[in-house]
């Protein structure tokens, strides 16, 4: 009878082991959690993928001037030297679903007249024009 | 739990539904989504699951600290699963790109219009991929955008979902709650669930119906073939949301089949599965046909001769995906896997194949979706490196709730023959 007893001793063993490594793991994850929620969610975007960007930048960029823009416009970006415009090209796509992003320049005043230019500051505040006129 | 299930088949229904009739011109709107969502409850009411009370209840054999143990590893483990989801920003290029933008631009003054997919410009869009995950998002905003509090409260009520449905299974095969609690708690911590990666994309969604699916069909064995259909419904939803849920949904249709062969009234509870399946399947089937082909798929061009290429020399991509499945990013999930695997194939040699079968159809799924993308990524027109690194985690870990089942269903003939040879 000794045998079967032991044997159960010994799951409830490795059982309780290995529940006690993964709440030690939890824990560990929810300090770093709670002290830099920010570095966490680097370490993923760093294992993930290397090509993302300033999400939450672009999100408040866009959605501050969404509401100045009108629906089913062609609009065209302008952004600062060495942004990359096919990342940011993508993001107003996004975060502007009404409208027509027709591309990125490199001066708002090559946009076609009368058209909508949303130029984004190094700051990456947004701002909307029209035709060369700032509102 | 029969509501969560019945909630999770309405959902489906709601996008199989839903899409077609959308395309034919039914506004997607408020007043439409919810007469919808009205027409199809009385049918998922029709979801019938055993009483685990009704059934063998399962002897709780573990100490009470024990118990106490997994339990509040459990809730830990969903406590920061909630936290992060609500904590970390959406960031995932597929989700700005593919997923979530396509939902946000599918419905134009409340009606449905796939016409942008077509545009200059959405090439990268992967536009042929399905569409039922970005529309379950359109009809959950009740028609309007879908912004990062719908993508986010959606995830985590899945997520939510996906545990609870897993842990259930794990009982419905005869583990105890202990165990049960343990398993989902792995699930629950695994990248599946933990990295912000999957927030807004499809590998979640994917996760839950067919594990849904193959834990109804684990619930209707013996008198209660009253989830075969639902099964069959979940099963047939997974090429609505992602590509592999195509040959996902094959592999677990068959596993699903020899399950429900078994007994009396065999033909109906196959029919019961395979017809609402086979009728999903060929929608998505349709409808994909519709979708621009545009931009490049992962087996554009020679890819039968990149294949042989890599052939030649297999070490160094193994030895990537290898590497991958022993990061301790799996908490030692796919170790868990592979002895149970072992067990129930040995148990298998030994002439045991029929107490093993449930655990050997469930670990084929998964071996074999391992082994598509394993052969994907051997004919990918993509750099091979780059393609693992930017996928592997993410589509394998969809696979984690079915290995949490199969590891479950090996580990209870594990404990029957140690029980066995206990009283001998």
């Amino acid at each position: 009878m000794r045998a079967p007893l032991n044997r159960e001793r010994l799951r409830a063993a490795v059982l309780v082991l290995l529940l006690a490594g993964l709440i030690a793991v939890l824990a560990t994850r929810g300090v770093r959690l709670a002290a830099q929620p920010e570095e966490l969610t680097g370490i993923d975007e760093r294992k993930w993928f290397r090509s993302s960007g300033p999400v939450a930048l672009a999100a408040e960029a866009f959605g501050a001037v969404r509401s100045g823009l009108p629906s089913g416009g062609e609009v065209w970006l302008t952004l600062p030297p060495g942004w990359d415009p096919g990342w940011w090209g993508w993001m107003a796509r996004y975060h502007l679903p009404e409208q027509s992003i027709a591309g990125v320049l490199q001066q708002a005043s090559e946009a076609p007249a009368g058209s909508w230019v949303v130029a984004v500051s190094p700051e990456g505040k947004a701002v909307v024009q029209q035709a060369g006129q700032s509102r | 739990m029969r509501f969560l299930l019945s909630l999770v088949v309405l959902l489906a229904l709601l996008v199989a539904v839903g899409l077609p009739l959308a395309l034919l011109g039914m506004p997607v709107a408020p007043l439409s989504v919810v007469l919808l969502a009205a027409a199809l409850f009385p049918l998922v009411r029709k979801v019938r699951l055993p009483s685990m009370m009704e059934e063998e209840t399962v002897e709780e054999r573990w100490p009470r600290p024990v118990a106490l143990l997994a339990r509040v590893a459990l809730l830990l483990a969903v406590a920061l699963f909630l936290a992060k989801v609500a904590l970390a920003p959406l960031w995932s290029w597929d989700h700005f790109a593919i997923w979530g933008l396509k939902s946000r631009q599918m419905v134009v003054e409340g009606r449905l219009d796939l016409g942008f997919l077509a545009l200059p410009g959405f090439e990268l869009s992967s536009t042929y991929y399905p569409i039922g995950l970005p529309v379950l998002w359109c009809l959950l905003a009740l028609g309007g955008l879908p912004g990062t509090a719908l993508f986010k409260v959606v995830h985590a009520l899945l997520g939510l979902a996906l545990v609870a449905v897993t842990r259930r299974g794990v009982l419905r095969l005869g583990l105890s709650p202990t165990v049960a609690d343990a398993l989902a708690a792995l699930l629950a911590a695994s990248p599946l669930l933990w990295d912000t990666i999957t927030v807004g994309l499809a590998d979640l969604p994917l996760a839950l119906w067919v594990t849904a699916g193959l834990v109804l069909v684990l619930e209707s064995s013996g008198d209660h073939p009253g989830s075969v259909w639902p099964a069959g419904v979940c099963l047939g939803f997974l090429p609505w949301i992602k590509q592999e849920g195509l040959p996902l949904a094959l592999l677990a249709l068959a596993a699903a089949a020899v399950m429900v062969s078994s007994g009396k009234g065999r033909k109906p509870r196959l029919a019961a599965l395979l017809l609402p399946a086979g009728l999903l399947i060929a929608g998505a089937l349709a409808i994909g046909r519709t979708l621009p082909k545009a931009g490049t798929a992962f087996l554009d061009g020679d890819w039968r001769g990149r294949g042989l290429e890599r052939l030649s020399r297999p070490g160094e991509i193994l030895t990537m995906l290898g590497s991958d499945l022993a990061a301790p990013d799996w908490l030692g999930f796919w170790f868990l896997f592979a002895a149970c695997l072992a067990f129930a194939l040995w148990r298998a040699l030994r002439r045991e194949y029929r107490r093993n079968r449930t655990a050997l159809l469930l670990a084929g799924v998964v071996v074999l979706q391992l082994g598509l993308y394993g052969a994907i990524y051997f004919c990918t027109y993509l750099p091979v490196a780059d393609h693992i690194l930017s996928s592997f985690t993410r589509i394998t870990a969809a696979l984690v709730p079915l290995g949490i089942l199969a590891i479950a269903a090996s580990g209870r003939e594990m404990s029957n023959g140690w029980r066995l040879r206990a009283g001998m």
